[in-house]
């Protein structure tokens, strides 16, 4: 595996949790989607990743990336050519008063000693690459001169800049209407196979999984609730937040689920759905459920709802 | 009857240079939702807030219950029959003041029981009456957004305009808050102008759907019928790219280029420049033709 995380916890001084028990793992040119509500702990798994957690922050648990255990100092030396990022908004990512052209060449020119011509030549091809109409006119241009399409493209060209082996893509399309996301899920596949990339795909909507993610975690209050193949999780949900979640989505269900999402800190003791599930019973309030085997790789977090059929 | 009447509306900008709205055509009838459906830079948002008389439409008029709508601004629009509620509730409601003391803002003066009369708001949207002696700040985003709801109810308003109201929700609040709306239609017989850029959340609420494209309506009709048989290629592009639940569906389909400029709209028709049909005499402006169903494309 590219990506190998155990047991990540992350609380900030007072104790706040902000995660509370997050495993997961990625192998090389596969896309994993996380799948989650706010306040669920996808970006903030994001961030530990990354190294971008706030200042004093504790974290507990084993991140392996790469065939080694990353500690503080070398989550930040993997960023960008081992870990890079794409954020839900392109405009917020790129600096409204400087060509494209310089924002996708100065980290290269920084951080990979490229000559101005040889970062220059780079950014082109990345650009071509993300498949941006007019490469050449794009590097003179601004951020203001593109749509939001566009604007994620070149975010995402410039996250490749240093052939990263994995990509952490937070709420990508997000912001973008839906014909432009289409691209950009298709453009994310095709970096998969091309360059044989690792993405880890952040987004409250299931059904951009579907055909895109070849595993999929369902994120809620700071756990990784249900795991396994997109398809396992999609046709046969065995958490009760999972299966609320796509009924919420399906438009001839017309059911919605009571209450709102909790975070980690607001968790209460025991099953943090517990609350509002339709399955609940009196241990759910106490017992914190594990993450159990459904059948190969397909795994829940649920005392009623087990391989064995419901208790 | 109809109760809300858009006729060959247009909404300039920057003095005439940018035409975001052009010749637009919709009825709201009482107890219907009508849909209105197309991405950003389309001209949504200014129908709507045209729609709601919170300004004045360059050509065309807006008329409720058969008389002319007066666009009123901001001030005395409250006491309009036509109410609209926005997509970011945080916004849209004030910080400092209670949920009651806005409620009341809508209450017509006259009324006997003014706050027993905002309190059944909240009931109806779903919320406890302690939820009046609170700040918005104390309420997630979707309970917000029901607060935002019963303020528009307050008015007693036959009309109501909801621009992206679910947007910027979580999916299980989305779910509550589309609930939500549905019931108060069927209550209270109101009628509905549902703005949004998601195809599947109108399919799943609108009884008639229009779809929006560079400032003119494509195509119009019964939902069921526009979603199982659209005409418009637009129309058809806009479903083939909403991400199916279905793990073998593969990927939705993109639509290729960009939306043009409002400023500078191509000659003829104005999706030509994108479409996969496209032939010569898509030089030409179609027009939006039909009885039920209409669509504005040669073919």
């Amino acid at each position: 595996m590219l990506l190998d995380v155990k047991h990540l916890r992350v609380s900030l001084p007072g104790p706040v949790p902000i995660l509370t028990d997050v495993s997961l793992d990625a192998g090389r040119g596969e896309i994993v989607g996380i799948a989650g509500e706010s306040g669920s702990g996808k970006s903030m798994t994001a961030r530990a990743l990354l190294g971008l957690l706030p200042r004093g922050a504790e974290v507990t648990g084993t991140v392996r990336f790469d065939g080694r255990v990353l500690d503080r100092r070398s989550t930040i030396e993997q960023r960008g050519h081992g870990i890079a990022m794409v954020f839900q908004d392109p405009v917020a990512a790129l600096h409204p008063m400087l060509t494209i052209g310089r924002q996708l060449t100065e980290h290269m020119r920084l951080h990979l000693r490229m000559s101005k011509k040889d970062a220059r030549r780079r950014a082109l091809g990345l650009l071509e690459q993300v498949r941006l109409p007019d490469p050449e006119r794009a590097l003179r241009g601004y951020p203001h001169q593109f749509s939001g399409g566009q604007l994620q493209r070149i975010a995402i060209a410039s996250a490749l800049a240093a052939e990263p082996k994995l990509l952490i893509a937070d709420e990508p399309t997000t912001a973008l209407d839906v014909t432009v996301q289409a691209g950009i899920l298709r453009l994310l596949d095709r970096l998969r196979t091309e360059m044989d990339l690792a993405v880890l795909f952040i987004t409250h909507d299931l059904g951009v999984l579907a055909s895109l993610a070849a595993r999929t975690c369902v994120f809620y209050a700071g756990r990784v609730v249900e795991t396994g193949r997109t398809a396992d999780v999609l046709r046969d949900p065995h958490h009760p937040y999972t299966e609320a979640l796509l009924a919420a989505r399906d438009a001839s269900s017309g059911r919605s689920m009571p209450g709102r999402p909790v975070s980690a800190a607001d968790a209460p003791a025991g099953c943090p759905f517990a609350p509002r599930c339709a399955d609940r019973r009196d241990e759910c309030d106490t017992t914190v459920p594990e993450r159990r085997s459904i059948h190969s790789g397909h795994e829940s977090a649920c005392l009623v709802r087990t391989a064995e059929g419901v208790r | 009857m109809s109760l809300l009447e858009v006729d060959g509306v247009s909404v300039e900008y920057a003095g005439g240079r940018v035409r975001a709205v052009d010749g637009v055509s919709l009825d709201v009838r009482p107890g219907q939702i009508v849909g209105l459906v197309g991405e950003s830079g389309c001209g949504k948002s200014s129908l709507a807030r045209v729609a709601a008389g919170l300004s004045a439409p360059a050509a065309g008029t807006v008329s409720y219950r058969g008389e002319p709508l007066r666009a009123l601004g901001w001030r005395r629009r409250e006491r309009t029959g036509v109410q609209m509620v926005f997509q970011n509730p945080y916004s849209s409601l004030n910080p400092r003041r209670t949920v009651l003391s806005q409620l009341l803002d809508g209450v017509p003066a006259g009324l006997p029981d003014r706050r027993g009369h905002a309190l059944k708001q909240l009931s109806r949207v779903g919320l406890p009456e302690a939820a009046a002696r609170r700040y918005p700040h104390q309420f997630s985003g979707g309970q917000l957004q029901r607060v935002a709801i019963a303020r528009a109810l307050a008015a007693g308003p036959e009309v109501i305009i909801a621009d992206e109201p679910v947007t910027a929700l979580d999916v299980s609040s989305q779910a509550q808050v589309v609930e939500v709306l549905a019931e108060l239609v069927r209550e209270l017989s109101v009628g509905m102008l549902f703005i949004s850029h998601d195809l599947a959340l109108v399919h799943r609420l609108a009884d008639v759907t229009a779809v929006m494209y560079l400032g003119r309506i494509v195509e119009s009709g019964p939902t069921n019928e526009l979603w199982e048989a659209p005409k418009h290629p637009y129309t058809r592009a806009l479903i083939d790219a909403i991400p199916a639940l279905e793990p073998d569906a593969g990927l939705p389909r993109a639509l290729p280029g960009e939306v043009a400029d409002p400023g500078q709209p191509p000659a003829g028709c104005r999706f030509r420049p994108r479409c996969p049909h496209a032939f010569d005499r898509c030089g030409t402006e179609p027009a939006l033709e039909g009885e039920r169903h209409r669509v504005a494309c040669f073919l």
